[in-house]
């Protein structure tokens, strides 16, 4: 059976994401109540989160600081003010996301630009092509998995930031699609159709990898 | 019976939802026709696996980190920031 059609794994893993979630908006609810501790508990919960997500989006460990440094002072500036409890996680990427599109606008932060769905779909080469697994791989499993992770790092910073803040809540951040909306401020077909594109993209950008002594 | 033919305008326009499909995001009429769909193209049944395995990879991410020190550092500048 497809695992990731599998129920069991389906329900585990939304127990696990609203665990998670559960945990966040605690923290964050402790922030906008003044609790004693909440500023250490912040940066504790969401310090390297933030961080890694500014890194993927800006590159630039400067600007990954500053994208922390500058969600830290919105959200103790601007907490008390949200209306809405149950969207403490959205706000906070929304955030996050806004800190790391100014910095895109005063760094070398790569420009916006449009995936045509044409140039994603597979042309030439045969349709059957993508990323082997790791797990796939044989003996040669560590050595694959660095590479691939190293590649699709470098997918990731190619891919036009706008389609990559997508990919990144959605994917890696694990927010549903419609959080992403919120989020981003944007409606939910142009987060679906980014997230199509993006991962079209990284497939296209991984479609030749293979474990050493194989050949695609 | 005449063998399906991968490249067909079906196929094109069932691939524009493709990640829908591998997320569970979409209505059942359409999700039971790209199912369907996939048991007679093969192409397009190993397209969606690819697709899956390429959400998949997003774990395989290890997350960029800050030292401990240099993330105390700034949390402690954000806070002088903030009384100031």
């Amino acid at each position: 059976m497809d695992e990731s059609r599998n129920p069991q794994s389906l329900a585990m893993s939304a127990e696990r994401r609203i665990a998670r979630r559960q945990e966040d908006e605690a923290v964050l609810r402790a922030v906008r109540d003044g609790e004693p501790r909440a500023f250490d508990r912040f940066v504790e919960r969401f310090g390297q989160r933030i961080y890694s997500f500014g890194m993927r989006m800006c590159n630039q460990q400067e600007d990954a600081e500053d994208v922390f440094q500058d969600t830290l002072i919105a959200v103790y500036r601007k907490l008390s003010t949200l209306r809405d409890a149950g969207a403490l996680t959205t706000w906070l990427y929304r955030i996050v996301s806004n800190a790391c599109m100014s910095r895109r606008r005063r760094s070398k932060f790569a420009p916006a630009r449009e995936l045509s769905l044409e140039e994603l779909l597979p042309g030439s080469e045969p349709l059957e092509e993508g990323p082997v697994m790791p797990e796939e791989a044989g003996p040669v499993h560590e050595v694959y998995r660095r590479e691939l992770s190293e590649k699709l790092e470098a997918a990731l910073r190619d891919l036009p930031p706008d389609y990559r803040v997508v990919w990144m809540m959605r994917d890696v951040e694990e927010l549903s699609t419609q959080e992403t909306a919120e989020a981003l401020q944007i409606s939910v077909p142009n987060v679906k159709m980014r997230l199509h594109r993006a991962r079209l993209a990284l497939r296209k950008s991984l479609a030749h990898l293979r474990p050493q002594g194989e050949h695609a | 019976m005449s063998e399906h033919q991968h490249g067909s305008g079906r196929c094109l326009e069932l691939a524009e939802r493709l990640s829908e499909f591998v997320d569970g995001e979409l209505p059942e009429p359409l999700r039971i026709e790209i199912e369907q769909h996939n048991d007679e193209c093969t192409k397009c049944k190993k397209f969606v696996e690819s697709l899956r395995r390429v959400r998949d990879l997003a774990h395989l991410l290890p997350r960029p980190e800050l030292a401990q020190e240099r993330l105390r550092r700034i949390s402690e500048a954000a806070r002088r920031r903030l009384e100031s």
